[in-house]
């Protein structure tokens, strides 16, 4: 049975993948540095985002380090989301759909429950949109397009380790590197028109630190929190005014500016997770960052405001019954989240966002790996009524294997 | 429960690819919120001719390479016609010669009806020296060395034979056979009409200009009589008076062939900066028919160059663009697609010092056009069309 639910998860991946494009589209997407992630994988996902305390085997935290140390087994994880949005404005709507991997990560426990190492490549922020707008000047008809693509991106490498009986800390290098680049055209239709070409490319890298800690007072009690402190990137950028007949193209500008900084606000979150009869398990998080302390002057349009979010959780843990059936096996999780984005409307307002998520685990290689599987739907957008709004379909996968490494053999001797 | 995992599984997995067939469709202001009202703007401007414009240049040209020679009066324009031969006999006695053009065409002003009643011009064919006939410096009739002087009728629709004076042909060709000193100089005297002969770069030996020479000589058997033929090494028709004493009309502009009028434009462009993108730009001259001469071949192709240092420092100018001119009646307008000079003068790339305005190939025959210059009523102006956007802002 696992082996059919694995080979539909594949299939439906690499149709989806094959038919759709990895572009956003969200128009949320094109504001301030796009859209922001901090959840990659499926299970976290399942409980809303309220992993920031969660002590899990198969799990490795993107946020929170110190939670690494509950990993048994060498762990490779890969993600992959599907998103499809709903927009609506005032003049009408639209539908556009995503999907991409949303990351890799590794961990390697070196001394199990004591030092976990993991390292791992996931999305910092997406930066996905086309728009156009149609005009006639003269009789000449003529098209507008913006076109934003790109984002960061964020390597993570660090350790958990438990240093004291019930406390366990870690901490992550970050580095973040990525381009983001905008397009702005304007296509004639008649050939006797030079269609105009505005490029900007933005190249972005720079790193910081993660600090994480996770207490367990009690055995069903787990309180833990995360820090990013403000850190700096580094950014140039790149323009290229031009217009193009054919294969002529004429430059206005095309020059590369120095090298600048912004500070990137710092980052924090703290969470709680009780279990209760070893099965059920409930989480809540908060995460704060302050985008109001973003310092980049001129490089971002739009007005920015401090983002949190709220996310509360529940878990169905397996049965650890060795005669289970399959889906007392299984996860099973759901979960609610609130959250204030980074960025404003072009009125100013803030806009919010929430959602429900349901997820599943299911486990393979006798209990080894784990497939998580979660579904969300939320609503996003301003408070006025001439705000853009999105109904917004996930459908995040994570593929999470296990194995023993560096076991040490022993050898007979006669 | 395995069902209902299942069902959910198989549910989500059609939802999935259900959702992913879908056409994407962005919503109908997603642009305008992004780029907003001010921005990004597509707009266009008529502008017109400074001042300065219409400054002109009058030259002769070099005309040799022309299938085309005029002899007559059209208008102001007095033209003649420039023959050069070479490797003449310079032993022989020469009983008769005579010189043949063939018809091309003929040109007057007015409409056709001029030709209903026949016109005439007295002929003159001198000897004139060759040194020096370039486009500056026309030929100059030797008038002690008049070869003939005949009558030509607009109505001779083919051949013109001219009986040259053979003791004068003796005697030029006894002191000049290799023909490098001397030439044959037509002009003409009270001439109401020009006529249009085949050139020798017309190719067609029927119609080259040719001279025939019929000479005697003695053998065995008695006297007797030979001829010899020569086509022309050179020809060209030139306007002898000074190009500057053409009187014209200064609320016009003029290009020219045969004689080549060049004119000045200037457009003032200062009011764009770097960043507005040049969609388009479209130069109109609006010609006036009353004050253009049609020439032989139909059609006027008139060329405008970027000019590249100021007007008279130089025939300095880069590769032009073209706009033809089909003759009617009525005025007409010309468009000269400029865009490229136009982005390169507001980018900053070149300075901006202008269009010269000509004809192509000045020296194939005679033609002129004239346009409206900036002294005429604002709707005949030259005017350049400009469709340009302003970029939207670059911030993320």
């Amino acid at each position: 049975m696992i082996r059919n639910t694995i080979f539909f998860l594949l299939i439906g991946i690499i149709f989806i993948g094959m038919i759709s494009p990895a572009t956003a589209q969200s128009f949320f997407s094109s504001r301030g540095f796009g859209e922001r992630t901090d959840y990659t994988s499926a299970q976290a996902i399942g409980i809303g985002g309220a992993n920031i305390a969660l002590p899990d085997q198969f799990q490795i935290n993107t946020l929170n380090p110190a939670t690494l140390v509950n990993i048994n087994l060498s762990r490779l994880s890969g993600d992959f989301i599907h998103q499809s949005f709903w927009t609506t404005s005032p003049e009408g709507s639209g539908f556009s759909k995503y999907n991409n991997l949303n990351g890799i990560s590794l961990a390697i426990p070196l001394k199990v429950n004591r030092l976990v190492v993991a390292a791992g490549l996931t999305p910092f922020s997406q930066f996905d949109y086309s728009f156009d707008e149609s005009g006639v000047i003269d009789d000449y008809h003529y098209q507008k397009i913006v076109e934003g693509e790109g984002g960061l991106n964020k390597i993570h490498v660090g350790f958990g380790s438990t240093i004291f009986k019930r406390i366990s800390l870690g901490a992550y290098f970050n580095y973040y590197f990525g381009k983001m680049t905008k397009k702005w055209r304007v296509d004639y239709v008649s050939d006797l028109f030079w269609d105009t070409s505005d490029d900007i490319v933005r190249k972005v890298w720079g790193s910081s630190f993660t600090f994480g800690v996770n207490i367990n007072p009690i055995s069903s009690l787990y309180l833990g929190g995360f820090f990013t402190p403000q850190h700096e990137l580094t950014y140039r950028d790149a323009v290229q005014f031009g217009t193009q007949k054919g294969s002529y193209f004429n430059k206005l500008m095309d020059y590369e500016l120095e090298e600048q900084k912004m500070t990137m606000p710092e980052m924090w979150g703290t969470g709680a997770v009780f279990t209760a009869k070893n099965r059920y398990r409930f989480a809540a998080s908060y995460l704060l960052e302050p985008w109001s302390k973003f310092d980049g002057s001129g490089i971002i349009a739009n007005e920015l405001q401090d983002r949190y979010r709220f996310s509360v959780g529940m878990e169905l843990l397996p049965s650890n019954n060795l005669v289970a059936k399959y889906h007392e096996k299984m996860t099973y999780r759901a979960g609610y989240f609130y959250q204030q984005l980074n960025f404003t409307d072009e009125d100013g307002q803030a806009i919010k966002e929430y959602g429900f998520s349901l997820g599943f685990g299911f486990p393979y290689y006798s209990g080894k790996g784990r497939v998580d599987l979660a579904l969300q739907y939320g609503k996003r957008g301003g408070l006025s009524s001439d705000s853009v709004k999105e109904n917004v379909f996930q459908v995040y996968i994570s593929v999470i294997a296990g194995e023993k490494w560096f076991v040490r053999r022993n050898r007979n001797t006669e | 429960m395995k069902q209902l995992v299942n069902s959910i599984l198989i549910l989500v997995l059609a939802g999935v690819i259900l959702v992913g067939c879908s056409k994407d469709k962005a919503i109908p202001d997603g642009y305008q919120r992004i780029i907003g009202n001010d921005e990004g703007q597509i707009a266009n401007k008529i502008l017109l001719a400074e001042n300065e414009s219409g400054a002109r240049e009058i030259k002769r040209v070099d005309t040799s390479q022309s299938t085309d020679l005029l002899l007559g009066t059209y208008e102001q324009y007095n033209c003649g016609i420039f023959l050069q031969f070479s490797n003449l006999p310079d032993t022989l006695n020469i009983v008769s010669a005579d010189l043949k053009f063939h018809v091309q065409d003929r040109l007057a002003p007015g409409d056709s009806s001029y030709w209903d009643t026949p016109h005439q011009a007295t002929v003159n064919i001198y000897l004139s020296d060759t040194t020096g006939v370039g486009p500056e410096n026309p030929p100059i009739a030797d008038n002690t060395y008049l070869l003939a002087s005949e009558t030509i009728y607009s109505d001779s629709l083919n051949d013109i034979i001219f009986s040259l004076d053979t003791m004068r042909v003796n005697q030029w060709l006894k002191t000049d056979s290799s023909g490098t000193e001397h030439g044959i100089w037509l002009t003409t005297e009270n001439a109401d009409y020009m006529a249009v002969f085949y050139a020798f770069e017309s190719l067609e030996a029927t119609y080259m200009p040719r001279m025939t020479l019929i000479y005697n000589y003695t053998d065995s058997t008695g006297t007797k009589l030979d001829t010899l033929t020569y086509y022309t090494a050179r020809d060209q028709f030139i306007f002898p008076d000074p190009p500057e004493n053409l009187t014209l009309d200064d609320n016009f502009l003029y290009i020219g062939r045969g004689v080549a009028f060049r004119s000045y434009l200037k457009f003032d462009f200062s009011e764009f900066d770097t960043t507005q993108h040049i969609n388009r730009a479209i130069l109109e001259l609006t010609s006036n028919a009353a004050h253009s001469i049609r020439n032989t071949d139909g059609v006027n192709n008139s060329l405008i160059y970027r000019m590249t240092s100021a007007w008279g420092e130089g025939d300095v100018w880069e590769t032009p663009q073209s706009a033809s001119y089909s003759p009617t009646v009525a005025d007409s307008i010309l468009s000269f697609d400029i865009t490229p000079s136009v982005q390169a003068w507001i980018s900053g790339q070149y300075e901006n010092f202008g269009f010269q305005l000509q004809s192509f190939n000045e020296g194939a025959t005679l033609g002129r056009i004239a346009f409206y210059s900036v002294n005429s009523d604002s709707v005949f102006q030259p005017k350049v069309y400009l469709y340009y956007t302003s970029p939207a802002s670059q911030e993320f």
